[in-house]
């Protein structure tokens, strides 16, 4: 996130054929996009062939991705419309939304938590049971936001929403999220207004 | 920076990426900043706690994660197959090379056969060698030793017929006129020299363009004879010979013999009182010899007779004979020598 200048610097590297450069960039996000693949479908043969297939085409289409600004986020929408495509084709139908037929494993463990006094016992149980309503949608959002450390302009790209939709989905979702995150509807627009903004 | 914290609520914090990674416990300085601020214990300390086992409990899914080995299988993978789409490319580029020079090619065989249709035909002859050639318009001509003729490849339908002479050459032209009608354009043919232009009716004739002299000599048929330099033009009828100056571009008739002028074409040197000089001139011309002569005395005298002149050592043994001298070959350097 503050490191977009070695960001810049490195992927020019990956554009103008570095294989070393390009093994580093590999090396850093590997084991993200692999949890994030293996939260879309369980299956590390699926994950990991489509991770190869996403650096194989960054390497032979690097003379065209040079307006590639931050490698993270790019890396994650890419692989996540790789897998959108790839899970398409296997079932040979068109769908025209992905959240319409895809799943966001993202299963709370709230018993892991230390447990500082026994009402907070109570509000953590009420807690899961909203949590476990969330959309695979809305879990996308926390994993990105939360696991990922993005920012909300990162995830309206990643998953490919308009700062619109990206409202709209929070809006949606904000009864259920509002009550959990304590998070205001006024913030979430705000925030998403500054973004908007830039 | 604290100051700002004081007014945070839950909402606030769970936005706050410094207190994000705080909890997520990737950034030790977050962690000490924060645990220095929770020790201050200010005024809303509640909501950020709240905030903290909120996020606590967002962040508490299993992670997935590879065994090490993933990595490095997978990295395995992508090299083979990188490794074989430079190669590809690189095998690709070299077609792609090859294909351009192929196209290259082509456009070369295209200029080539657009030069074919649109370039002249030349032709020349070296010393003591002359040759036969059939023209577009089935015409033909005899081209002598040390000349060269020129004319386009494709002639035009509707346009004269031309060849461009330089030495010597005699002419068979074919006679298009069919009707009596006024001529037409494509009907004619003209022999241009440096200085005179020829033009024929269904002719044989011959031309001699050597040494500052155009000489015509008409076997059968006309030809038309015009001076570039002066613009006179001259008609001969069979039989005649008429020559040029190209210096004064003066047309007049001279009593030369056309078949002596065109035994050349028969291979045979034709000398009805032909001067030494003369024959020296034309061996110089046909053969590319330089001949000098130790006694000038010989130049006048005059020989008559027949040579066969095919192959040129015959001449010189011939001519030794005639005019008792010896002779002297030094390459193309010839020298008359007197007998003693």
């Amino acid at each position: 996130m503050y490191a977009i200048t070695d960001d810049t610097l490195l992927w020019e590297a990956v554009v103008s054929g570095d294989e070393r450069a390009f093994e580093e960039v590999y090396q850093s996000a590997f084991p993200t996009l692999y949890e994030y693949g293996m939260r879309f479908i369980r299956d590390e043969a699926f994950v990991e062939e489509s991770i190869q297939q996403l650096f194989v085409k960054v390497w032979t289409n690097k003379a065209t991705l040079t307006n590639v600004r931050r490698i993270r986020p790019y890396l994650l929408f890419s692989l996540r419309t790789l897998i959108y495509n790839k899970i398409r084709d296997a079932k040979r139908k068109r769908i025209s939304e992905l959240d319409a037929d895809y799943d966001f494993e993202l299963e709370f463990s709230p018993e892991s938590l230390l447990i500082r006094k026994e009402t907070d016992a109570e509000r953590l149980r009420s807690l899961q049971a909203a949590l476990d309503q969330l959309t695979p949608r809305q879990k996308e959002i926390i994993f990105l936001r939360y696991y990922q450390g993005l920012d909300y302009k990162d995830i309206t790209e990643i998953m490919d929403i308009s700062l619109k939709g990206a409202y709209k989905l929070t809006a949606r979702s904000l009864d259920t999220l509002r009550g959990i995150l304590g998070l205001s509807v006024v913030a979430v627009i705000l925030l998403l207004k500054t973004h908007a903004a830039k | 920076m604290s100051e700002q914290y004081l007014n945070y609520g839950k909402a606030d914090f769970l936005e706050d990426a410094s207190f994000i990674a705080y909890v997520n416990g990737t950034s030790p300085a977050a962690m000490a900043f924060w645990g220095r601020w929770k020790a201050g214990r200010p005024a809303n300390l509640e909501e950020m706690l709240s905030a903290e086992t909120t996020l606590k409990l967002l962040l508490s899914a299993r992670r997935i994660s590879p065994t090490s080995d993933r990595a490095g299988v997978v990295w395995n993978r992508i090299l083979g197959d990188v490794r074989q789409y430079d190669l590809q490319l690189r095998i690709r580029r070299r077609r792609m090379y090859a294909s351009a020079a192929a196209a290259i090619l082509l456009l070369l065989v295209a200029t080539g056969w657009w030069h074919l249709r649109t370039g002249n035909r030349n032709y020349q002859t070296r010393y003591g060698q002359t040759m036969a050639l059939v023209l577009p318009d089935h015409s033909q001509v005899t081209l002598n030793a040390g000349s060269h003729l020129k004319y386009a490849k494709v002639w035009p339908k509707d346009g004269p017929r031309e060849v461009w002479l330089d030495g010597e050459a005699y002419f068979d032209v074919t006679h298009l006129k069919q009707d009596t009608l006024p001529l037409k354009p494509s009907e004619r043919f003209i022999v241009h020299t440096q200085s005179m232009d020829v033009e024929v009716l269904g002719t044989t004739f011959n031309i001699k363009d050597r040494r500052g002299m155009t000489q015509v000599g008409l076997y059968s048929g006309a030809v038309i004879l015009r001076s570039l330099i002066t613009q006179q033009s001259m008609q001969l009828i069979p039989g005649e010979v008429a020559s040029m100056n190209q210096q004064t571009g003066q047309l007049q008739r001279v009593s030369e013999d056309v078949s002596t002028i065109i035994s050349w074409k028969d291979h045979q040197l034709v000398m009805n009182k032909m001067k030494v000089s003369d024959i020296i001139q034309l061996l110089e011309d046909n053969y590319g010899y330089h001949i000098q002569v130790e006694d000038s005395t010989i130049l006048n005298k005059q020989i008559q007779g027949v040579i066969p002149v095919k192959n040129e050592g015959n001449i010189l043994f011939v001519l030794s004979g005639i005019l008792q001298i010896n002779i002297e070959r030094k390459d193309s350097l010839i020298i008359f020598k007197q007998r003693n």
